[in-house]
């Protein structure tokens, strides 16, 4: 039975199996539009993420006895008067939302992947 | 550089890649899945899927390997998730019993059709990428994610398979 051998010859299959080039229909250009976008999403939700972590942080932050109230007009960017680092340092809750807010897009960052 | 451009997140380069690799990927999932516009929408989702996992290659293999592993995880997860993918594929089984239509050339993509139709998702995807791509063994293994002994299993059934399933229209070649 030649033909039978035929068929399992490795030329037979290759010649069956040959492929052709297919030509690039706007389909890389479709390819990075999609990912531009997904990067600007991610970023919205990493933006969004850290805005919340921030926000949950000073809201738990309230209820801590060594910090009391928390001095809005500080956090919102009124400009401290006197030494930088004593300033951060007795609002340290700034550096408790930057950390929680950090740890957020992290968490996003993660789950996104 | 591409990969350094890549890696430092740059849409552009990533775009270069894209178009060297296009065609492989979409022709590998054209015949996996043997609807164009079905295997378009992975490939799409297999190179998205590649630039977000672009940290984790590491250079182990060759990059078009790490691309046809991503869109064949693609390809079975979108047939596990989708019954339009199952649909379109069980169709594609009903259709590949039958007789070949001529030799070597003529009738080659009917014909080709109708193998992949009587081959299991990994028999198609070995026989694919072994005798379309011409990929060793090794590159195979990487791409699919299995180790080389189980390669040589699936194309030495795979060929079985093909053989008792066109034993009849075998007397027609001649």
């Amino acid at each position: 039975m030649p033909e039978h051998k035929e068929m399992l010859d490795d030329d037979w299959l290759r010649a069956r199996f040959a492929v052709t080039r297919i030509e690039d229909d706007g389909f890389s250009d479709r390819v990075i539009q999609r990912v531009q976008r997904r990067s600007v999403a991610q970023r919205c939700v990493l933006v969004g993420a850290a805005v919340i972590g921030s926000a949950l942080a000073l809201n738990a932050a309230r209820f801590l006895p060594a910090i009391g109230p928390i001095d809005w007009p500080s956090l919102a960017g009124i400009a401290p008067r006197g030494n930088v680092i004593e300033w951060l340092y007795t609002h340290w809750t700034i550096a408790l939302a930057a950390l929680a807010a950090g740890a957020s897009a992290t968490v996003v960052s993660l789950l996104e992947n | 550089m591409l990969a350094l451009s890549i890696a430092g997140r740059d849409t552009a380069a990533y775009g270069e890649l894209v178009r060297r690799h296009q065609s492989r990927v979409r022709g590998f999932l054209r015949r996996l899945c043997r609807n164009d516009a079905l295997a378009d929408d992975l490939a799409q989702d297999c190179f998205v899927r590649a630039w977000e996992r672009l940290a984790s290659f590491r250079g182990a293999g060759s990059l078009a390997s790490w691309l046809m592993q991503i869109a064949y995880r693609e390809f079975l997860q979108s047939r596990r998730k989708s019954q339009r993918y199952g649909e379109v594929l069980d169709e594609y089984g009903r259709a590949g019993v039958g007789t070949l239509v001529g030799p070597s050339g003529a009738g080659g993509g009917e014909d080709l059709e109708k193998m992949l139709g009587v081959l299991s998702d990994d028999e198609r995807a070995v026989m694919i990428l072994s005798y379309s791509y011409g990929m060793s063994h090794r590159e195979i293994g990487q791409s699919i994610g299995m180790p080389v002994g189980t390669i040589k299993s699936h194309i030495h059934r795979a060929k079985q398979r093909i053989r008792v399933a066109f034993a009849l229209e075998e007397t027609e070649h001649a």
